[in-house]
């Protein structure tokens, strides 16, 4: 299943879910050239939230991305579940979709929303972690596939910084 | 790595026996390894996306890279902050 992002960003907009947008795709957002294919988001973790992105996660007949089994496995659209895990990797009608609440390096939604680019996908707004704060967790992340990406991401916010730089002159 | 404690699997097992529609032990149990697999091993993740990506044609893989990078195109050009 190819990502099918606006679909998926329409079913958490359609439930009203508070997230924030983050690792290779919010840097694919902010122009960075590595290809992603995944969608990566960061919950709020209140229990209205988790409650709201059941719903979504049903609409988007969400399953749980294990290898070896295509179809993914069926979990509970509750927000209990929701609530005692730290991540999911998922499969969904849509692609991939992953969630964790606490990416590395961050303390999760509140830190990352509070720097996060708003960008407008199929008429939504969508908060966008900044490159940043993007930057900051795969820095903490330290896996060898984030170390790989690293230096084009900073060079990627340098550029963005002297562009804004001479926008400001 | 991250992992989930012993408090937090006892509190999982639990949210998963008291789901509705119920699930069967069985059930309860893949899913139960399922999710700490993806907490416990950092090569899960990847695994089961090269997985799926395998079973693709060559056709495939190309079609979803086209239609990622016809939706970064649409962001890009809509979406400027």
């Amino acid at each position: 299943m190819s990502l099918r992002v606006e679909e998926i960003v329409a079913a958490l907009e359609l439930h009203k879910v508070r997230y924030v947008v983050i690792g290779g795709l919010g840097a694919v957002l902010h122009g960075s050239p590595i290809v992603t294919q995944d969608a990566d988001i960061c919950p709020a973790r209140d229990p209205e939230n988790l409650h709201r992105l059941a719903a979504a996660l049903r609409e988007l007949k969400a399953r749980l991305r294990v290898a070896g089994v295509p179809e993914g496995i069926p979990f509970p659209y509750e927000g209990a579940f929701l609530s005692n895990v730290q991540l999911l990797n998922l499969t969904t009608a849509f692609g991939d979709l992953d969630l964790s609440y606490e990416p590395a390096g961050t303390t999760g939604y509140h830190d990352l929303e509070r720097n996060a680019v708003v960008y407008e996908i199929a008429g939504k707004k969508v908060a966008v972690a900044s490159l940043d704060d993007i930057i900051r967790s795969k820095q903490a992340a330290n896996r060898e596939k984030d170390r790989a990406v690293l230096p084009t991401l900073r060079l990627h916010s340098r550029m963005l910084r002297e562009k804004a730089g001479r926008r400001d002159e | 790595m991250i992992g989930l404690q012993p408090p937090q699997l006892e509190a999982l097992r639990e949210a998963l026996e008291t789901a509705e529609p119920r699930l069967s032990t069985r059930e309860i149990d893949a899913l139960l390894l399922a999710v700490r697999r993806q907490h416990e091993d950092p090569e899960e993740h990847d695994r089961s996306l090269i997985s799926e990506r395998l079973a693709w044609s060559p056709d495939e893989r190309l079609h979803a890279l086209q239609s990622f990078l016809a939706f970064v195109e649409r962001a890009r050009t809509s979406g400027e902050p």
